[in-house]
């Protein structure tokens, strides 16, 4: 595991060698305002003091709506697939450990998919470890933390003038090996500055209640909590869309004079057309069912065939619900 | 390189066979365009495939043929959303898409040896013909016990494979008991819901197997008469329906608790399917 480290000043640097090998994202501000993972050159400096992007980037693996086939002439064929590296700087330690959750689906799970697996391929996902968590951020309750970048090839620790990186795959040794003569090796200090800041910002992350969240929640399947903690669900989807480990999607066609797509489209549980049967029949027919399969599939069902939680913690779903339901208040609920 | 999940199999329908007076039950024959594809397609009863339109979208059908009945598969549609919509107005010769086969069969290595009683309502007998196919096929006969067959619709002519039904009655290594809920003029067989003809042909549950597919309300009473009977929970075999997409166990609609009907099922014992939530 090779660690090094790159003064600040020079990031820029870094990142336009990485330019020189496929598309670089680094954090930045969309049309909007909103933090993102923006296409490089941004035309502003690359921040690094940020809490985390708006959106997941699940999209870069998962996006909202990608082509399955292609119709021409009433044939379906595969859709040819970008062969252009990525490189994404700057996804939170919560975000990359998401994309081992979407592995255990995508990849680990015959048969595997293979668009996923194309894009997982094609991409380089440098992690940076978080200094700042927000109030809804509870990595550390759901099996990651502030500095465990499970799921990225590299990880970056920002230090006082330096950015310490630490491969954690092949592809992650491969990148520091290409722009060696950018880095300097670290010094004991260095690695001792970086576990003090990640020590930091653990302890400013107050933890849920997660533990035997699979067995609690079994035995909460008739809890009337359901009912009540689903009363205030608007069925709008923002958590599932928002959320890097939910990945439930929907296959439509598009076709227009023989010629057309197969496309999947993210979809969600809350919806309550997401089950229904072509007969009429609904077996979730109501928000408490939608509410607590969504609950269930990442604190149980999930733990029942992956052996981790569907959550990651990022806390997107608690800051963007428009009717504010917090997913830690059920949990603790539940406790009985 | 495998094959692309998403990528249906070429297919033409080659024969449309009408099942009812209403018309909207059809069984369509599907042959392979290539036969390397047909070869590939190696698929057992209680197995089901993601039949293809495009621009239309897909949907997922039980297989109604068996494997024994090589160069062509069996689909029986009732006419009832948007893709059997159009599924049901394609006519000989069309080209349609075929993924699969998809999920878990019937489970045939334990129904070896084993009296089996099929128990089949409307629509859904669809597998359950092709199980009987299979089992009837002169290679496999002999590697199962005696086979006794209960099979319900609303109506006489509801039924489908009626021509195959007589067929069966004829032999004398299946019995076929038909039933129906509103007799007709020239119908002389049971009437009655399935359960009734169950509780009176009273079979016995020892060395014995019970395959059951239908509308829910009839699997709810079929499971009273079958436990009544002595069945045990993992002597009674289930084949669940359910909205898919992907038909793979990524799309996350069709699972029951932690199981995914596309893939861990859509065949059940009643032991396994007492051990997840009632949501389907």
């Amino acid at each position: 595991m090779t660690e090094k480290k790159i003064p600040i000043a020079s990031l820029d640097k870094f990142l336009a060698r990485l330019a020189e090998r496929g598309t670089v994202y680094a954090p930045g501000k969309d049309a909007s305002g909103d933090l993102a993972l923006m296409a490089m050159p941004l035309g502003e400096p690359v921040l690094l003091d940020y809490g985390n992007f708006t959106l997941s980037p699940k999209a870069f693996f998962l996006p909202q709506t990608q082509t399955l086939l292609c119709f021409r002439d009433g044939k379906a064929q595969e859709p040819p697939l970008p062969e252009q590296a990525a490189f994404l700087f700057g996804v939170r330690p919560c975000d990359a450990a998401a994309l081992r959750a979407l592995d255990k689906v995508f990849l680990d799970s015959e048969p595997p998919d293979p668009y996923y697996a194309h894009s997982r391929a094609r991409t380089t996902v440098i992690a940076l470890a978080c200094t700042q968590p927000m109030p809804s951020c509870f990595c550390t309750s759901v099996g990651g933390g502030p500095g465990d970048a499970a799921g990225a090839d590299v990880l970056a620790m920002c230090l006082e003038a330096d950015l310490l990186m630490r491969a954690q795959t092949p592809k992650g040794e491969e990148l520091l090996a290409s722009v060696a003569d950018l880095l300097a090796e670290p010094t004991p200090q260095d690695a001792q500055a970086a576990e003090e800041r990640i020590r930091a910002a653990e302890d400013q992350i107050a933890p849920v209640w997660t533990a035997d969240s699979a067995q609690r929640l079994r035995d909460a399947y008739d809890s009337p909590l359901w009912a009540a903690a689903s009363q205030k669900c608007l069925g709008c989807g923002t958590c599932s869309f928002l959320c890097p480990t939910c990945h439930c999607f929907d296959i439509t066609d598009e076709l227009r004079n023989g010629t057309g797509r197969r496309v999947r489209t993210w979809d969600c549980c809350a919806y309550p057309l997401f089950t229904l049967h072509a007969s009429g029949h609904n077996p979730r027919p109501t928000p408490k069912e939608r509410w607590r399969q969504r609950l269930m599939h990442k604190f149980r069902y999930a733990l029942e065939n992956h052996d981790r939680f569907f959550c990651v913690g990022c806390g997107r779903c608690i800051r963007s619900c428009p009717a504010s339901m917090d997913l830690r208040t059920v949990l603790k609920e539940i406790g009985g | 390189m495998a094959r692309n999940p998403y990528l249906p199999y070429p297919t033409r329908i080659e024969e449309v066979t009408v099942e009812n007076g209403a018309r909207d039950i059809k069984t369509f024959r599907l042959a392979f365009e290539d036969p390397a594809h047909a070869a590939e397609f190696r698929h057992l009863p209680g197995q089901f495939a993601e039949l293809s339109i495009p621009g239309v979208g897909e949907a997922p059908f039980g297989i109604a043929s068996s494997p024994t009945e090589t160069g062509y598969l069996l689909f029986s549609v009732k006419r009832t959303g948007l893709f059997t919509n159009e599924l049901h107005s394609l006519e000989p010769g069309a080209p349609i898409g075929a993924r699969g086969p998809m999920g878990k069969p019937f489970p045939w290595e334990r129904m070896e040896g084993k009296n089996l009683l099929i128990i089949g309502g409307g629509f859904a007998f669809t597998t359950l013909r092709a199980a009987i196919k299979y089992i009837l096929d002169p290679a496999n006969r002999a590697r199962f016990g005696s086979l006794l067959v209960i099979y319900g619709a609303r109506t006489p002519d509801e039924l489908m494979y009626k021509n195959e039904l007589a067929e069966w009655q004829a032999r004398g290594d299946i019995q076929v008991h038909l039933t129906v809920d509103v007799a007709d003029k020239p119908w002389t067989q049971h009437v009655g819901v399935v359960t009734r003809v169950l509780d009176e042909l009273n079979p016995s549950a020892a060395g014995t197997l019970a395959i059951a597919c239908g509308p829910p309300i009839m699997i709810k009473f079929t499971l009273l008469s079958l436990g009544k009977l002595g069945f045990l929970d993992d002597a009674v075999i289930l084949s669940l329906e359910m909205r898919m997409k992907c038909g793979i166990g990524k799309c996350g609609r069709c699972n029951i608790g932690s199981r995914y009907v596309c893939k861990d099922g859509p065949v059940f014992t009643r032991e396994e399917l007492k051990a997840l939530p009632a949501e389907y």
